[in-house]
C-alpha cells in the first residue's frame, strides 16, 4: 500500500486533526495515511471507526506515537501492512 | 494487531461541559452582588459569615464547577474512556451542586436548620454520585500516565474535603446523634481548605498541566521527577496536618513545605513557557505566568514577619494569602484554560462531523473567530483590575464596591465570550446539519 506521511507532533490542537482531515480527503484510494505525534490522540480513533476508517498505534515511546490510518474497504491489505511494516 | 475493536465512549455533548462553565461565571455575577450589597465590614477577618459563603461561591460555585465540568471532557482526551452514561451523571450532580452551593451559602449568611440539612443532602449526594461516577473510570486499568494518577489523588483529596465539609454542616444538626464536637476545632477547617486549596484544585491543576500545558503551547514535557512525585509528596504533605494541627510547629512546618513544594511546580511550568520554540502571543500564556507568579509572590509572603501584616491589612495574613490564592491564582488558572477549552470544544465538535463528511469541513470557522484575540486581551486587562482592587479592598475595606464592580465587568465579559462561542458554534452546526439534509 502507498503510505502517506505527515507529522504534526509540533502543532497546537486542533491543528493535528485540521491536518489530518485534509489528508484523508486527498489520501489516494488504497493509501496509508502514517501520523507522526506526540501524544495518543483517544478521540480520534473512535471518530475514524465510527466513520469507516481503520487504524493502528505504534507507541514508539512516551512522547512518540505513530498512528496508521485507511478505510475500511482495503482492511485485509491494511492488516497485512501493518504486519509487515510495523511489527518486529 | 490491534485494528478496530476498541469501544470507547464518546467525548461527552458539548452541553455538559458548557452548562458547569456558564453556571460558573453566573456564581461570580452573584458573588460580585453579594460582595457590593454587604459593605466593608466582611473585610475584618476571613471567619465573618458572610466572607464565608463568599468564599464557598468562589470554592464551589466557580472553582470546582468549572473544574468537574472539564473532567467530563479530560477523562477521554487523557485516559481514553468517558463517563458512563455521562448526561445522566453531569445533569443530577450539576443540579444539586448548584443548589447545593446556594443553599450552603444561604446558611452562613441566614443559618437555619433547614437550609443546613438541605445543603448536606445536596452536596452530599451530588459530590457522592459525581465522584463515585468519575472514580469508575479512574479504577480502570487506564494508561498508568501520570496526569491519570495524578487525577485519582485529586478526586481524593476531593472525597476528603467534601466528607469534612458535610461534617462540618451537620455539626450542629447531627451533635445530637453522633459526637463529632471535635470538629469545632479550627484546625479542621484549615485541613479542609489546604486539602481544597492545594489537594484538590492545585492537585487537579497539578495533573492536567503535565499533559496540556505541552500539548496546547507546545511547550518540552514536565521533568520526569516532577511528573512522578510531585503530586504524592504534596497530598502525603496534606494529609499528615490530620496529625499536627496547622497551628502548631509542626503544622506550620508542613504548610511551609506543601508552599515550597508547589512553588517549585510553579517555576517548572514558568520556564516551560521560555522553552517554547514557537513564541506565539497568547493571553492564555499571560494568565498562566502572572498566577504563576504570583503564587511564588505568595510563597514569599508566608514568610514575612507579622507586623507587616498588622501595619497594612490589619493583621489578615490568613485573609490576604486565601484571596492571593483564590483570586490571583486558581481563578487566573481557570481563566487561562477557558479561553483554551472554550474555542477547542466548539470546534472540535465540529471537526468531528467533518470525518463524515469531508464536505463539511467548508463550514468550519477559523478557531480564532470563536474566541477573538483582542477579547481575550481586554478579559486578562478586567483580570488584573479587579486583583489590584482585591488587594487594595484588603487593605482598605470601604474600596470594596470598586472590587465588586471589577468583578461584574470581568465576569459579564467572560460570560459573553462564552455564549459568543456557543452561539457561533451553533450557527456553524446549523450550516452542516442543512447541508447533509
Amino acid at each position: 500500500m502507498k503510505t502517506i506521511a505527515v507529522n504534526v507532533s509540533a502543532l497546537a490542537p486542533p491543528e493535528p486533526m485540521q491536518v489530518i482531515l485534509s489528508s484523508l480527503v486527498e489520501l489516494p484510494n488504497g493509501a496509508v495515511l502514517k501520523v507522526s505525534h506526540r501524544r495518543e490522540p483517544f478521540p480520534l480513533y473512535e471518530r475514524l471507526l465510527a466513520n469507516g476508517w481503520l487504524y493502528y498505534c505504534e507507541h514508539v515511546s512516551d512522547e512518540s506515537f505513530v498512528i496508521y490510518i485507511a478505510h475500511e474497504q482495503y482492511k485485509a491489505q491494511f492488516g497485512a501492512y501493518i504486519d509487515s511494516s510495523v511489527q518486529p | 494487531m490491534n485494528i478496530a475493536n476498541l469501544s470507547f465512549s464518546a467525548l461527552p455533548p458539548i452541553n455538559v461541559p458548557f452548562r458547569y462553565f456558564i453556571s460558573a461565571v453566573i456564581f461570580l455575577l452573584l458573588t460580585a452582588l453579594l460582595i457590593l450589597i454587604s459593605g466593608e465590614k466582611i473585610w475584618l477577618s476571613r471567619w465573618q459569615p458572610i466572607l464565608l459563603a463568599i468564599t464557598h461561591l468562589f470554592t464551589l460555585g466557580f472553582i470546582s464547577m468549572v473544574m468537574m465540568g472539564a473532567i467530563y471532557q479530560f477523562l477521554p482526551v487523557i485516559g481514553g474512556v468517558g463517563i458512563t452514561n455521562v448526561r445522566n451523571v453531569a445533569t443530577v450532580s450539576h443540579c444539586l451542586h448548584t443548589l447545593g452551593t446556594l443553599t450552603l451559602s444561604w446558611s452562613f449568611i441566614a443559618p437555619s436548620t433547614f437550609a443546613r440539612v438541605l445543603a448536606i443532602l445536596t452536596l452530599g449526594i451530588g459530590f457522592g454520585y459525581y465522584i463515585f461516577s468519575v472514580s469508575r473510570v479512574l479504577i480502570k486499568k487506564l494508561s498508568q500516565g501520570p496526569a491519570i494518577i495524578g487525577l485519582r489523588l485529586a478526586i481524593l483529596s476531593l472525597t476528603f474535603v467534601v466528607v469534612l465539609g458535610v461534617l462540618f454542616i451537620g455539626q450542629n444538626s447531627l451533635m445530637p446523634y453522633v459526637n463529632i464536637s471535635f470538629f469545632a476545632d479550627k484546625s479542621y477547617t484549615d485541613i479542609h481548605a489546604l486539602l481544597g486549596g492545594f489537594g484538590w484544585a492545585g492537585g487537579l491543576i497539578l495533573a492536567v498541566s503535565l499533559q496540556i500545558i505541552p500539548m496546547f503551547h507546545v511547550t518540552p514535557s514536565f521533568p520526569k521527577w516532577l511528573a512522578k512525585y510531585m503530586l504524592a509528596t504534596l497530598i502525603s504533605l496534606l494529609l499528615l496536618l490530620f496529625l499536627f494541627k496547622a497551628n502548631s510547629v509542626g503544622g506550620q512546618v508542613i504548610i511551609a513545605f506543601v508552599l515550597v513544594t508547589y512553588a517549585v511546580f510553579n517555576l517548572a511550568f514558568l520556564r516551560l513557557f521560555k522553552q517554547r520554540k514557537r513564541k506565539v502571543v497568547d493571553t492564555s500564556i499571560h494568565f498562566w505566568q502572572f498566577a504563576g507568579s504570583s503564587f511564588l509572590a505568595l510563597t514569599c509572603l508566608y514568610f514575612i514577619a507579622d507586623d507587616f501584616y498588622q501595619q497594612v491589612f490589619s493583621g489578615n495574613k490568613a485573609l490576604l494569602l486565601s484571596a492571593v490564592f483564590i483570586y490571583f491564582y486558581l481563578i487566573s488558572i481557570i481563566e487561562a484554560m477557558l479561553l483554551k477549552i472554550v474555542p477547542f470544544l466548539s470546534y472540535t465538535h465540529l471537526q468531528n462531523l467533518c470525518l463524515a463528511d469531508f464536505n463539511a469541513m467548508s463550514h468550519l470557522p477559523h478557531m480564532h473567530d470563536l474566541l477573538l484575540k483582542k477579547h481575550s486581551r481586554l478579559l486578562f486587562k478586567f483580570h488584573i483590575l479587579s486583583c489590584v482592587l482585591l488587594i487594595l479592598t484588603i487593605a482598605v475595606p470601604r474600596f470594596y464596591w470598586g472590587f465588586s464592580c471589577a468583578m461584574l465587568v470581568e465576569f459579564s465579559w467572560l460570560l459573553f465570550l462564552i455564549i459568543r462561542s456557543l452561539n457561533l458554534y451553533r450557527r456553524c452546526l446549523m450550516k452542516i446539519k442543512n447541508m447533509a439534509v
